[in-house]
């Protein structure tokens, strides 16, 4: 049946050559930010590049892991992304079934209104006010509802949907299910990938909420990991940081820890979504 | 397609309109909330012209809610408001008192959307250019009338800094005071070793300087049998180059100096620029200035990784990091303090700020028991007494006393670091003394050694003159970052050998055409107008 | 009766879409009244409904900015570079990806690729200036010690837009190839096994089955991305900046951020927003129409 020529086990080849060299380049730099994490500082400082510390600790972390600032923000960043998620969602799988229905009126416009928005902001300052008006501020709400869509993630989740078939609808109406059970009982499950792609987005984009936590946040006990990360990553400008006189030293190892563990939670759960959008669910069921 | 267009501009008019009436409102409480402020400001006046406003029946009996806003640095805010020293503080004064730590870098954004919410917290801590913009508006309380009541605050500071950068017979704000602190520092291991005297302070010249920064660079200092070290580093980020003390040498302004009675800015001193590009050329080529100038952000790294022999912009407290640092990299390495290198006519100067341009305002919108009780905290913060507690924190806590009677760090602020007890003291208000890195359980030694670091530091005053009056001028509001970028490419082409010299005049010639001239010109009218 | 049909049938459809459309009416339609500011002197404590109306005078300060053409090209040149070079990068690594036949291997890379993502700009640009600064940059300090010259990679203006490209690519390729390996599992294992038994090779394939099937994914992020042809990230770009590359790298942003150093002039920050957004607006329109013609979906 199979019959492998020449070029295709060239092409092969080539394909897992290329992945490899991509693997590398973007290991290299990975690895160094790990290694400094295990390192001691006077290795950071004397030896410039390299891949495996010769004397090799756990301060970085454990400092870390003793750091109340640290626990909490780490929490408050699982919560903001676990509820977030959830909500941006829900919010976004509906609206962009909804939009996905060519037959609808008005979807034309709606489209548009969305996409308008990725063009246009009232910006900073007007949609403070709106939140501060809803009431959100120094709630986790503020950051969960004024982000609650992507415009990006509507569009494109939206582009998915119409990729299902329309007979599919027409059947399923003709068994008398309405919207609802079609979406949850049918669509959903036809575009896992698509909705583990999304989940991954949002998930990502929650995690890393810096900026709106900044704005919308007063008390210290709700800033999320983002927030604690980047005040240990930025070392002030001596010039203007002179008045405030507290010269705070983190080493090497607990700076790139923190990156580390940051990113971890990412890089664990990036697997068990992963394997949904490499095989394809949809055709099987589709048949079926 | 196009009825989609048409109904999103539709929408957005109608929102547009929408909007407008909502904010026209929203401008009509606001007016409102003037009016009724008004008689409140009349009132307070009145009251303390006719008993001392704080004795006027404040018995603490009522908790009030304090909100903080100031800017955070490295290592941020504290993570809760129940620190032991806030606790303290809420007992005593009887408040509820919520520090809002918002992230120095994002703290103009946070400014800005808090006072179009209408929301100000009570106390707000400013930086000069945010304090400049915004006391014009009327919405700090003027301190004026009420400073004469709280004798302790009154004095931390003296009647210039109070009245710096405020409107005529108003006070808007509590000024920060602050002090020169750096110095030069070298590395006394390498002058061992390469056998050169530490020079005294009339020795140490700009040549001297030259002289023993090249041996570091040539006579392997470190002994590693490579020629990989340099006399001293710069920044590239600013016109100071990190090395302020380098620019006071050769003359050049801390931005702005006088000249018969007219202000003149450090980017007109052509034949000062002249000779300090032609020292700096020299040194980059010769690789006595660290070839990696215009790309580092700091010294902290350049300093630690033990390849650099003198630092120019340094204090003492970081030295003695710094030298921690160093010694696990170069066992016996020290950097050492010197004065600031004089230049040809004697000129020198270290980095000099102006006490009072920082400010800690108090917003308007309060009840005059809410203004008696913060007044009334602030007086005691300054007080020796309060800066033991917001300083050193609270003993048993922060620290303990041993049988000797000496005092020590707890295990738990050691962990968390020295100096994280003391962000009220240091990111809020402080008072006018040059202990502020100075805790109970600093040794006497290393005390006595920072505190002569300033005393050093202030022997070598090189002020701005300009403090005050350059916000007067809207051409450097609207261009100077722009022009001073403009200039400083020019400077670093010149350090670095891509254009001669002689290139200068061009970069002056242009700053002054593109919004320099006009810049003097305001400037000094404001200055005219201040004297 | 047959209204009332597309009734019965649309409603619960609206329904769905209605928690979407209030939040963009909520927090994106409702806040644009912000763009008013644009015209205003604004000041915050007086708020947008007592601020001072002044016209068009902030976009003729900023078409009068010496620098304006400096800004323009510069930004229109890196954006070109990206939406040429960048955006394809994602789609080579999701065909390869999709190319490698053996499982575990197919995951791992995808993982490693995918990790560069939450590295942060400072730390990226920390550790290329750690190989190629030029005085003591690790790569510097090995091509010196094989006789070569040093690079200055990060002071030399002719190399900050490779520098700042290729960093993307680094940081993003493995991230952007997600969506595309997504639309990629929607194509039918069966389309393959039908090409391999007409003796079609895998280049052949890929044409004809695996393209076709992404083309709807990249059109719909091109015409976005043509939407963002004014935008770029600041953060990285001002991390990269420094004034000896300051006449390559000056982009609306960074100038808008130096600007407000000084002064936090939020009129005129959002007078450059909006002129920002209104050429996005216009190439969004006409690369939709473009997209269309050519028989493509657009986004609306």
């Amino acid at each position: 049946m199979k019959r492998a020529t020449g070029t295709d086990r060239a092409f092969g080849l080539a394909v897992v050559v290329l992945l490899i060299l991509a693997a590398i380049a973007a290991l290299l730099p990975l690895f160094y930010v790990l290694s400094i994490s295990f390192s001691t500082e006077k290795e950071y400082l004397t030896r410039g590049f390299y891949l495996i510390p010769k004397k090799f600790t756990l301060d970085g972390y454990l400092y870390l892991m003793a750091h109340p600032g640290f626990r909490s923000a780490f929490r408050n960043a699982v919560v903001i992304s676990v509820v977030g998620t959830v909500i941006n969602m829900a919010f976004t799988t509906l609206m962009a079934y909804g939009l996905s229905k060519p037959w609808l009126k008005g979807r034309g416009t709606i489209n548009f209104l969305v996409v308008f928005t990725m063009l246009f902001s009232g910006g900073m300052i007007p949609t403070y006010l709106v939140v501060n008006a809803l009431g959100l501020i120094d709630t986790f709400w503020s950051l969960w509802l004024s982000s609650a869509i992507t415009a990006f993630n509507l569009v494109v989740m939206r582009g998915f949907f119409r990729t299902i078939p329309i007979e599919l609808e027409e059947s399923a109406r003709m068994d008398g299910s309405g919207e609802w059970r079609l979406l949850t009982t049918i669509i959903l499950p036809l575009s896992l990938p698509a909705v583990a792609t999304f989940t991954l987005f949002y998930l990502v984009y929650n995690w890393n909420t810096y900026f709106s936590a900044i704005l919308y946040l007063n008390d210290n006990r709700l800033m999320p990991l983002q927030v604690f990360l980047r005040q240990m990553l930025i070392e002030d400008d001596p010039s203007i940081s002179n008045a405030s006189s507290v010269e705070y030293h983190y080493t090497p190892a607990a700076k790139m820890a923190a990156i580390i563990i940051t990113a971890m939670p990412l890089l664990i759960v990036y697997p068990f979504l992963q394997k949904h959008f490499n095989k394809g669910v949809l055709l099987g069921s589709v048949k079926g | 397609m196009k009825k989609a267009v048409a109904g999103a501009i539709a929408l957005s008019l109608a929102v547009l309109t929408m909007a407008g009436c909502g904010s026209n409102g929203n401008n009509g409480s606001h007016a409102g909330e003037a009016s009724s402020a008004a008689p409140t400001g009349s009132n307070a006046g009145e009251a303390s012209s006719a008993a001392p406003a704080g004795s006027k029946a404040d018995d603490m009996s009522d908790k009030i809610k304090i909100e903080i806003m100031a800017a955070s640095w490295t290592g941020g805010g504290w993570p809760d408001n129940n620190h032991p020293i806030i606790q303290y503080i809420d007992k005593k004064f009887n408040v509820d008192l919520q520090i809002q730590w918002v992230p120095n870098a994002n703290f103009v954004e946070k400014m800005n959307v808090v006072s179009a919410s209408g929301k100000m917290p009570d106390v707000i801590r400013l930086d000069p250019t945010m304090f400049q913009k915004w006391v014009g508006q009327g919405v700090f309380l003027d301190l004026q009338p009420y400073l004469s009541d709280y004798p302790t605050l009154k004095n931390v500071a003296t009647p210039e800094s109070w009245a710096l950068l405020n409107p005529e017979g108003k006070t808007y704000a509590i000024p920060i005071y602050e002090t020169p602190q750096n110095n030069t520092y070298v590395r006394s291991d390498w002058m061992d070793k390469l056998g050169i005297p530490m020079p005294s302070p009339d020795e140490f010249t700009i040549d001297k300087f030259y002289e023993i920064a090249k041996a570091f660079t040539t006579q392997d200092p470190d002994g590693d049998g490579k020629q990989d070290t340099f006399g001293f580093s710069a920044l590239g980020n600013s016109l100071q180059l990190g090395d302020p003390q380098l620019i006071a040498a050769f003359g050049l302004a801390n931005g702005w100096k006088e000249e018969n009675g007219k202000l003149v800015p450090v980017e007109t001193q052509a034949a000062e620029w002249t000779s300090f590009l032609t020292f700096m050329n020299k040194a980059y080529k010769e690789g006595v200035l660290d070839k990696d100038f215009i790309t580092n952000a700091n010294f902290n790294e350049k300093y630690a990784q033990g390849k650099v022999g003198f630092a120019l912009d340094m204090h003492y407290q970081f030295s003695q990091t710094t030298n921690a640092q160093l010694q696990a990299v170069a066992p016996g390495g020290k950097f050492v303090e010197l004065s600031p290198p004089a230049g040809a006519n004697g000129e020198r100067g270290t980095r000099t700020p102006t006490s009072g341009m920082t400010k800690v305002v108090l917003s308007k919108d309060m009840d005059d028991e809410k203004r008696d009780r913060i007044l009334k905290m602030f007086d005691w913060w300054v007080s020796p007494e309060g800066e033991d507690i917001i300083k050193n924190g609270i003993e048993g806590v922060q620290y303990e006393k041993a049988a000797d009677g000496s005092y020590q760090m707890t295990d738990a602020l050691k962990a968390e670091g020295e100096g994280r007890q003391s962000l009220l003291w240091n990111w809020v208000l402080r008072g006018n003394t040059n202990t502020f890195n100075i805790y109970k359980w600093s040794a006497p030694e290393w005390a006595k050694g920072m505190e002569q670091s300033i005393v050093n530091a202030q022997k070598y005053p090189w002020k701005n003159a300009s403090d005050g009056y350059l916000s007067a001028s809207q051409t450097y509001t609207d261009k100077g970052a722009e022009l001073d970028e403009k200039f400083l490419q020019t400077v670093l082409q010149i350090i670095s050998g891509k254009k001669p010299v002689s290139s200068i005049n061009d970069a002056i010639a242009e700053w002054k055409q593109n919004g320099g001239d006009k810049i003097i010109e305001e400037v000094n009218a404001a200055y005219q107008a201040g004297k | 009766m047959m209204t009332h049909g597309y009734w019965r049938r649309a409603l619960p459809v609206y329904l769905m879409i209605l928690p979407g459309l209030l939040y963009f009416i909520v927090f994106k339609y409702i806040p644009m009244f912000g763009v008013s500011i644009a015209f205003m002197d604004y000041s915050p404590f007086k708020g947008i409904g007592g601020s001072e109306w002044i016209g068009w005078d902030q976009f003729r300060r900023l078409f009068s900015e010496g620098d304006f053409w400096l800004l323009l090209r510069n930004t229109l040149v890196l954006n070109l570079l990206d939406a040429l070079i960048f955006f394809p990068a994602p789609i080579l690594v999701a065909l390869l990806l999709n190319e490698a036949r053996v499982k575990w291997f197919k995951g791992a890379v995808q993982t490693i690729l995918y990790a560069p993502n939450f590295i942060s700009w400072v730390v990226i640009v920390g550790i290329t200036l750690q190989l190629f600064a030029t005085g003591s940059g690790a790569i510097n300090n090995l091509l010196e010690s094989w006789g070569y010259d040093r690079i200055e990679l990060m002071t030399d203006p002719h190399y900050f837009r490779w520098v700042w490209l290729l960093q993307n690519i680094w940081q993003g390729s493995g991230w952007g190839a997600i969506i595309f390996l997504a639309a990629l599992s929607a194509v039918d294992p069966a389309l393959y096994e039908a090409a391999e038994m007409d003796g079609a090779s895998r280049l052949r394939q890929l044409r004809h089955i695996t393209l076709p099937a992404l083309s709807g994914a990249i059109v719909i992020l091109f015409i976005l991305r043509m939407g963002h042809i004014m935008d770029l990230g600041f953060e990285h770009i001002f991390l990269l900046q420094n004034p000896m590359n300051q006449n390559v790298s000056e982009v609306f942003e960074t100038f808008i951020y130096k600007i407000g150093l000084n002064q936090g002039d939020y009129s005129y920050s959002t007078a450059v927003g909006l002129f920002k957004s209104v050429i996005g607006l216009v190439m969004v329109l006409t690369v939709n129409k473009l997209a269309k013609r050519l028989g493509q979906e657009g986004v609306f």
